[in-house]
């Protein structure tokens, strides 16, 4: 089921380690996206989740990457979120998600 | 179970057919193989007690025949020697009287008695005259020769001494002229020589007899046949002429019993059966050790040459031929040897007589006991045969009766463990899971045995699973119940009846359940705190972070009292939650108060769905948070947002439960729909009503799929003073 609703794929865009998830990222899928991330966040300094794949994001997803964003003050990393559209981007911005994290509109935008 | 061919059984019924099916086999075999063997043995035993039987009759025969010739011969020279010296002697008295004739000047007149006239004792020499010559008187012209001749007498004496064996002799001169110088041996118990009626009769002269002639013509030594003496012993005698100054003048002879030859022809070698015989030169017995029958010397002998069993007649032939042979012949139907050896000189044939059934009798003998032998060893054999086939059937039962045992041993041996396998499996199909099946037989039952613990083992640890999975979700329903229970029953479900306002509020948890919530109270008189919150998880760590949420909020709020601190109120919860948020949880709220006698609302809307307000007849959302969710990060701010409610207007607050709930597509119920639905609602209608109309759109949109959140709703309509 998990692996029907969501995928990943890994990428270096501009020094950034560059996670793009795609499908849902909901309860279900929620803790293997975070599994996911983290073993991957765990291997680089500046880590990026590109949304522009993902179709859903609900409270589990958020708590995800609040978790993520955290962790990235605790370590002194670089942590950001690109490429958000639609709900998923509504939902950033219902959450206020620009108040923790980084947010771009797309990777080309990574400093 | 008892009429069905059960394996051990099998087993054993297999095992018992199989061992009587190699002994029947082998009996079998075993059987033929001595029954031939005896057979055989019996078959070679009378061939070889035949063939050793005529091999030893062959041997028997020649052996027979060898030692007849032998015999034959050996006798013939006995004979031969006897009459050899009968013969030497009559030539000395012949040799001896041609002597006295031919030089008579040297003798002197010699006077001896006369026979007939003084009485003669036995070997006394004594003159005798023939008839002839004493009737025409003319024993005066040959006295004085006889007196001459009569100087020979002493020699007669000595001679006629010599062959005193008991037995009559005469030793005589039988002179040409008529005269007679004669010895005589009497036999025992006769002293004197008589003179029977032959010397007395007219016809006797010795000059007339055949013998006399023959020696006369050939002037050579020659035997009278075989007569019957005075005695009634059979004699013979041997003449040689003697010749005087004009020749022949007579002849000398020695006539001797023949009874020392005749006890030699009678002594038989073999046994008594023999006969044995002499042939003269004319074929006609002269001595026989057989007193009747054919070949009984006779006084009329028959010529044997002519006899009437041609082999006889044959083999007489032979002999008078002097020849020797070991011949077999046929008389009466019997088979006999007949060996004959020439006697030497004399022109006769010693032969002997001897049924053939008395020499192969030995043979026969032996062949009768090798066949018995024979027929004793077919008999121990037959014996022997038998006794091992009762020896082997006896053996057979015994072997039976061990095969039975150690059949039934094997095969119950063999199923044992089966039986133990069965009972072990029905104790565990019994329900006893511990039940561990012991079987070491190393074969395939073992193998079976340890499947089946291995099958108990996973069944077992299946069992303990399903158990502790159970229990777990026992645990997790108890846990969400009390989760549930929490929930609803911090939540107030009494609503303030109020004129100014309509308020309703519902919270739907879902199976697993969230930490929604909402709430409402009064800071004062005029002010109502409205607040819906979700925290960002399910189960019992969120209802207890939405227990601590809900609690700090209201006592902030109570605390601090007023609309203007409401950022202060949250940023405080906000602060608070972050303390002692070590799960990591954030939770989104909206919270508002109204001031119920003007209408004003003022918020704060931390990271929450925009709520919907329904005013001057349209519905739309609220502007986006601009604060975030709480729990998060401490010191944040959360700056107010203000709104002015008219009579009549409705605040919609609800959580992401309503706008995501979804149908088995997996399509959002989504905020259009919310808006459409709530755009739907006649004016008159109550926040209660509302809210279930709602609820009855979202049933309808999820069509019976289980929603996953909390549904959680608040209506709040403005009714004013």
């Amino acid at each position: 089921m998990a692996e029907e609703t969501i995928a990943f794929q890994t990428s270096e865009k501009n020094g950034w380690t560059l996670l793009s998830v795609r499908g849902r990222l909901d309860r279900l899928t929620a803790q293997e996206a975070g599994e996911q991330a983290e073993r991957v966040f765990a291997a680089t300094q500046k880590f990026a989740v590109d949304m522009s794949g993902l179709e859903y994001l609900s409270s589990a997803g958020i708590r995800i990457l609040l978790r993520l964003t955290k962790q990235a003050t605790a370590e002194g990393k670089e942590f950001a979120l690109v490429g958000a559209a639609g709900m998923v981007k509504v939902v950033l911005a219902e959450s206020r998600m620009d108040m923790f994290v980084k947010i771009y509109a797309s990777a080309d935008e990574l400093p | 179970m008892s009429g069905k061919m059960n394996i051990e059984r099998r087993i054993f019924l297999l095992m018992l057919f199989t061992g009587l099916a190699c002994f029947a086999a082998f009996e079998t075999v075993s059987f033929f193989g001595l029954y031939d063997a005896q057979e055989h043995a019996l078959e070679s035993g009378r061939e070889m007690g035949t063939s050793a039987a005529a091999f030893a009759e062959e041997i028997a025969d020649e052996q027979a025949k060898k030692r007849f010739a032998l015999m034959a011969e050996e006798k013939a020279r006995g004979v031969s020697n006897e009459l050899w010296r009968l013969q030497e002697d009559a030539n000395l008295l012949a040799k001896t009287m041609t002597q006295i004739l031919t030089h008579r000047e040297l003798y002197q007149p010699r006077e001896l008695p006369l026979g007939g006239e003084d009485p003669i004792r036995s070997k006394e020499p004594y003159l005798f005259f023939i008839p002839a010559l004493r009737e025409s008187g003319g024993i005066e012209d040959v006295l004085p020769e006889a007196r001459i001749a009569a100087n020979a007498a002493d020699n007669l004496a000595l001679w006629a001494q010599s062959y005193d064996d008991g037995h009559e002799m005469t030793c005589f001169y039988a002179s040409e002229r008529g005269y007679i110088v004669s010895a005589d041996v009497m036999a025992e118990g006769k002293e004197f020589v008589e003179f029977f009626d032959e010397w007395y009769s007219p016809s006797f002269d010795p000059r007339e007899r055949p013998w006399y002639q023959e020696i006369k013509e050939t002037g050579k030594s020659v035997f009278t046949g075989v007569y019957v003496g005075v005695e009634g012993y059979p004699c013979i005698s041997c003449v040689a002429p003697y010749y005087d100054a004009s020749g022949f003048a007579g002849m000398a002879g020695i006539s001797n019993s023949i009874a020392t030859l005749y006890r030699q022809i009678s002594i038989n070698t073999i046994g008594d059966k023999g006969v044995n015989f002499i042939l003269n030169e004319k074929g006609e017995v002269i001595l026989s050790s057989e007193k009747d029958g054919p070949l009984a010397a006779s006084a009329t002998p028959e010529d044997f040459r002519k006899y009437g069993e041609m082999s006889l007649a044959l083999e007489a032939a032979c002999m008078t031929k002097g020849l020797s042979d070991v011949a077999r012949i046929t008389m009466g139907g019997r088979e006999y040897y007949l060996a004959y050896a020439p006697i030497p000189d004399i022109g006769w044939s010693y032969g002997t007589l001897i049924e053939r059934d008395v020499v192969v009798q030995p043979a026969r003998d032996a062949k009768s006991y090798l066949l018995t032998r024979a027929e004793d060893f077919s008999a121990s054999l037959r014996s022997f045969f038998w006794d091992n086939l009762m020896r082997t059937a006896v053996l057979l039962l015994v072997l039976l009766a061990v095969l039975f045992f150690v059949s039934r041993k094997i095969s119950d041996r063999f199923v044992r463990p089966i039986l133990a396998l069965t009972a072990g499996v029905r104790e565990i199909s019994g329900g006893n899971l511990d039940k561990k099946l012991d079987v070491r037989t190393g074969d395939e039952i073992e193998t079976l045995a340890d499947s089946f613990n291995q099958m108990t083992d996973e069944l077992k640890s299946y069992i303990d699973n399903l158990a502790k999975t159970t229990a777990e979700k026992e645990r997790i329903e108890t846990e969400l119940s009390v989760a549930a229970r929490i929930q609803a029953g911090i939540l107030p479900k009494e609503f303030p009846a109020r004129s100014e306002f309509d308020l309703f509020a519902s919270m739907q948890p879902a199976k697993e359940v969230g930490g929604d919530f909402y709430d409402f109270y009064f800071l004062d008189e005029r002010r109502l705190m409205v607040t819906v919150a979700d925290v960002t998880d399910k189960g019992m760590p969120a209802a207890l972070f939405m227990v601590a949420c809900k609690t700090l909020l209201k006592d902030c709020a109570l605390l601090l009292g007023t609309a203007e601190r409401l950022p202060e109120i949250v940023a405080q919860t906000n602060d608070r939650l972050v303390e002692s948020n070590d799960e990591g949880m954030f939770v989104t709220v909206f919270a508002g108060v109204l001031d119920v006698e003007s209408g004003e609302f003022v918020y704060v809307n931390a990271g929450h769905n925009p709520p919907l307000v329904h005013k001057n007849g349209t519905v739309g959302f609220l502007p986006m948070a601009k604060s975030p969710m709480l729990g998060v990060m401490g010191g944040m701010n959360f700056p107010v947002e203000r709104l002015t409610l008219a009579s009549g207007d409705m605040l919609f607050l609800y959580t992401d439960g309503v706008t995501e709930a979804m149908n088995e597509k997996k399509e959002l119920f989504g905020e259009k729909r919310l808006q459409e639905t709530l755009a739907e609602q006649p004016k008159e209608r109550t926040a209660a009503e509302i809210l279930a109309a709602v609820r009855g759109a979202v049933e309808k949109h999820a069509n019976g799929a289980e929603p996953s959140d909390d549904v959680t709703m608040l209506g709040l309509v403005y009714k004013g003073i």
